[in-house]
């Protein structure tokens, strides 16, 4: 039925949102598509499940979950950005996916390269609302999703930290004459998006009760799609991107067929890009060029 | 020459080939990451083509020429996006591609195409080679300085009166043909191809080939090809360690050597031996 | 007479703030034209506004009386407009006499020659006038080399030997002297007095009045975007209204300037 179709879309799409938030925020801020954030999310995922079968509580294995994302984040972080001062904007990028590969691939070698269940204490308790039926772990995702959102919001616009990320991504250069702490401040900016991954890999693992080691490409694509919907460096714009997303994948599902949602979601992506590549809110404010 | 080392080298030819066709247009500063794509349009060309009854020089050329006018129909549009717009239109446009091939029953479908016809390495490495003549002679051009020039600078370059984005459809468009001609190669050496093999990992691949290599030079891809292809087989342990490897080299080169590893300053010093400051 | 370069009450605004107001400044065929003036004066604007990067809110520009506003910037060589930057824009991986090779490109007619190699006889021509500019701006021991890693003297030369090559009619020259000593600013002088073709107008926006009046015949003094005196480049810079422009403005010192002003001191006494 349509509504409850839409409704499990909404809630799928606070987990999208996550990721494309992550990958929106990198491109805004330092102007790179970071691979990484599909892997950080992953190991989200496979880190808050290896804890729970451990026997861990919920809470424990999802701070778990984030300590090690957000540590990666940082690792990797001392092993790219400090390039970035170079001109050449194909090097983060590239690194980003040597991290992917890497970790990936450690993970196949550790955790098996098999979808494995995600022991989950909510299971699938879920509670009928106007005759539609939502699954609570879901619920709880997506209000955790909003939270972090929102959370971002307010660093973005209200603390130090993110006037120096606003100022960065304007001119790094000139920031750093300004008296922001480059280093410090681009730091930051890689834990919070550590932080974004591995919190969507959790919550896709309490909402979907499986995890597995490429669980982090199948997101990415539609990060990275809800991101240009929304406007790159754009917060609520990636939210409203990753629902409209999570929407027609949901649609897609259920008039054509599952296998058919990637090329929907690509030719969407495609025909964005060429169609209106500042997405539907507005891309933020690009550099002029200095001649 | 042994099976193994057969098998090895064909695979190499392909890598070689596929570094070129990433490097056409990363040389003018885009980063494409649809290589598959191109490279299953010239594969699945040149099977149908073999399977009418052609011979093989016929389908390579035919899975060229396709996937050159693929390039060119999808560059037109695509380069109107800038850097990493571009890049996520040319993955998914390759995305699309390999879904569009996965749901058409003519060409097998999810269950794969078995190509007529084997090629063997001897006539695989003259192909090759007339791949790499071109781009090395492209590269000693007028069109060769201006690609390095947009790539250095582009508004720069636009100055001098250079058609910038007629020159950035040109290369991916060329680009393009050798991807055609690298999975052409692929369908008839291993008479075995389906969709799932022209994924995102074959186009990533591809272009850290060329970029490992160095963007510098036209020698640059063929030796991040070979390097990268055998470095693997050398290290023969299983296959997630040997991409834990590959990884790990792809983060150093970039944090250490990002420029890759041949470079004009390079070939300087060691060629000319003067000392240059 | 007329004038080969007329720019009619020309304004470049951004929102409120106009970078260029009603500028009116007209070149004469072969004269060397100086335009002077403190930091954000307009002067690189006008450039900008001449190569094409820049489009003018108000007035037109016109080049031997036709208009060249709606032009744009990768066609503005073709109307023989060549300049020079001021953050140089050399191109890294190539050597110095491909970057001047560069330059040429709008002469390279037939397609043959672009798919040419650049050794081979069918580039001839074009190596050997590449060759000729570098020799006539003394980069004679530096062509084979690769762009990036070379002084700051030689590729201020190199620039201006990319935009000398391509034959302009008009030249701009962006502080060409910025940055460089005082020897090497005399040495660029004498070279460009020497080997700029006495037909060609140029256009040379400087800090150094030294330097301007050595090499310009014309001058026109520039503050906030307006002209604020024009004529003979030594009365330009005697003239109290420019002195106090230079002299009243809080800015980061500019090694020129400051070299400029000790002089203009002694001068304007």
């Amino acid at each position: 039925m349509l509504a409850q179709q839409i409704v499990n879309g909404l809630l799928l799409g606070g987990i999208y949102a996550l990721v494309a938030l992550a990958f929106s925020l990198t491109i805004g801020i330092l102007n790179f598509l970071n691979f990484s954030i599909p892997a950080l999310f992953m190991l989200g995922g496979v880190v808050s499940c290896a804890v729970l079968a451990k026997g861990y509580p919920i809470a424990v294995a999802v701070a778990a979950a984030l300590a090690v994302t957000a540590s990666t984040s940082l690792i990797i972080e001392r092993f790219t950005f400090r390039w970035l001062k170079r001109s050449d904007s194909h090097i983060p990028l590239v690194s980003s996916l040597g991290f992917l590969i890497l970790l990936e691939n450690l993970v196949v070698i550790y955790f098996g390269s098999d979808a494995v269940g995600y022991p989950s204490p909510f299971g699938a308790a879920s509670v009928r609302i106007a005759g539609v039926l939502v699954s609570l772990p879901q619920l709880a995702s997506f209000a955790l999703s909003l939270v972090m959102i929102a959370a971002c919001y307010l660093i973005v616009t209200r603390t130090k930290l993110g006037r120096g990320l606003r100022s960065i991504a304007e001119s790094p250069a000139v920031s750093e004459m300004l008296g922001v702490d480059v280093g410090r401040t681009v730091s930051g900016m890689y834990l919070i998006s550590g932080l974004l991954a591995g919190m969507g890999g959790a919550l896709f693992g309490i909402s979907y009760l499986q995890v597995s080691w490429d669980m982090g490409s199948e997101v990415a694509l539609k990060g990275i799609c809800a991101m240009v919907l929304g406007g790159m460096g754009n917060i609520w714009g990636a939210l409203l991107g990753a629902l409209i997303i999570a929407i027609i994948e949901v649609l897609t599902i259920s008039y054509l067929s599952s296998d058919a949602v990637n090329v929907v979601v690509y030719s969407v992506l495609l025909a964005l890009i060429l169609l209106m590549p500042n997405g539907l809110l507005g891309d933020r404010a690009l550099l002029v060029e200095r001649m | 020459m042994s099976g193994y080392a057969l098998q090895i080298t064909a695979i190499l030819i392909v890598n070689v080939v596929a570094a070129y066709a990433a490097y056409m247009p990363l040389a003018c500063g885009q980063l494409n990451l649809g290589v598959a794509g191109f490279m299953a349009i010239g594969a699945y060309t040149a099977a149908v083509v073999s399977s009418a009854g052609w011979p093989i020089f016929v389908s390579i050329a035919g899975g060229a020429a396709a996937a050159t006018l693929a390039g060119l129909l999808i560059s037109i549009p695509v380069l109107r996006a800038r850097g990493i717009y571009l890049t996520i239109a040319t993955l998914a446009f390759s995305e699309i591609i390999t879904a569009i091939i996965l749901n058409l029953p003519a060409v097998g479908g999810a269950s794969g195409f078995v190509v007529p016809d084997h090629i063997t390495v001897a006539p695989m490495l003259a192909t090759m080679a007339v791949v790499a003549v071109v781009a090395i002679w492209l590269s000693t051009t007028r069109f060769g300085l201006c690609m390095t020039a947009v790539r250095n600078d582009s508004r720069g370059t636009a100055v001098f009166g250079v058609g910038t984005r007629r020159l950035e459809v040109t290369a991916l468009t060329i680009g393009a043909g050798f991807a055609g001609v690298a999975g052409a190669l692929y369908a008839h050496h291993f008479n075995y191809i389906e969709a799932q093999h022209f994924n995102v990992l074959l186009s990533t691949y591809a272009v850290l080939f060329a970029l490992l290599g160095g963007l510098q030079t036209p020698l640059g891809p063929p030796i991040g090809a070979v390097v990268f292809t055998l470095l693997p087989e050398l290290l023969r342990s299983t296959d997630q360690w040997r991409y834990v490897g590959f990884g790990i080299c792809v983060i150093l080169l970039m944090l250490l050597r990002p420029e890759g590893l041949l470079t004009r300053r390079l070939i300087r010093r060691t060629v000319f031996r003067r000392a240059y400051t | 007479m007329k004038p080969m370069l007329f720019l009619h009450g020309v304004t470049l605004a951004f929102g409120g703030l106009s970078v260029v107001d009603n500028l009116d400044i007209q070149v004469m065929r072969g004269s060397r034209c100086g335009l002077i003036g403190p930091n954000g004066a307009g002067k690189t604007t006008i450039f900008n506004l001449l190569s094409g990067i820049y489009r003018a809110t108000a007035g037109e520009i016109l080049l031997d009386d036709r208009p060249i506003d709606d032009v744009p910037l990768d066609q503005r060589i073709h109307l023989g407009i060549g300049r020079t930057f001021q953050n140089m824009r050399l191109m890294k991986h190539l050597t110095v006499l491909e970057n001047i090779m560069l330059g040429q490109h709008r002469l390279v007619a037939p397609w043959r020659r672009i798919l040419a190699p650049l050794g081979s006889p069918l580039n001839r021509a074009y190596r050997d006038r590449a060759t000729e500019t570098a020799l006539s701006l003394g980069l004679g021991d530096h062509m084979q080399r690769l762009a990036e890693g070379l002084s700051y003297g030689v590729q201020k030369r190199i620039e201006v030997a990319r935009a000398l090559v391509a034959k302009p009619r008009l030249l701009l020259l962006d502080e060409p002297a910025a940055g460089l000593n005082s020897t090497e600013r005399a040495e660029l002088c004498n070279i460009l007095s020497s080997s700029l073709p006495p037909d060609m107008t140029v256009l040379v926006v400087e800090h150094d009045t030294e330097f301007v009046k050595s090499l310009c015949n014309h001058a026109v003094a520039l503050n906030f975007g307006r002209k604020i005196a024009e004529g003979d480049p030594a009365e330009v810079c005697r003239d109290p209204i420019v002195v106090e422009a230079y002299l009243g403005m809080d800015e980061p010192v500019h090694p020129a300037a400051l070299n400029a002003n000790r002089r203009r001191g002694s001068n304007a006494a």
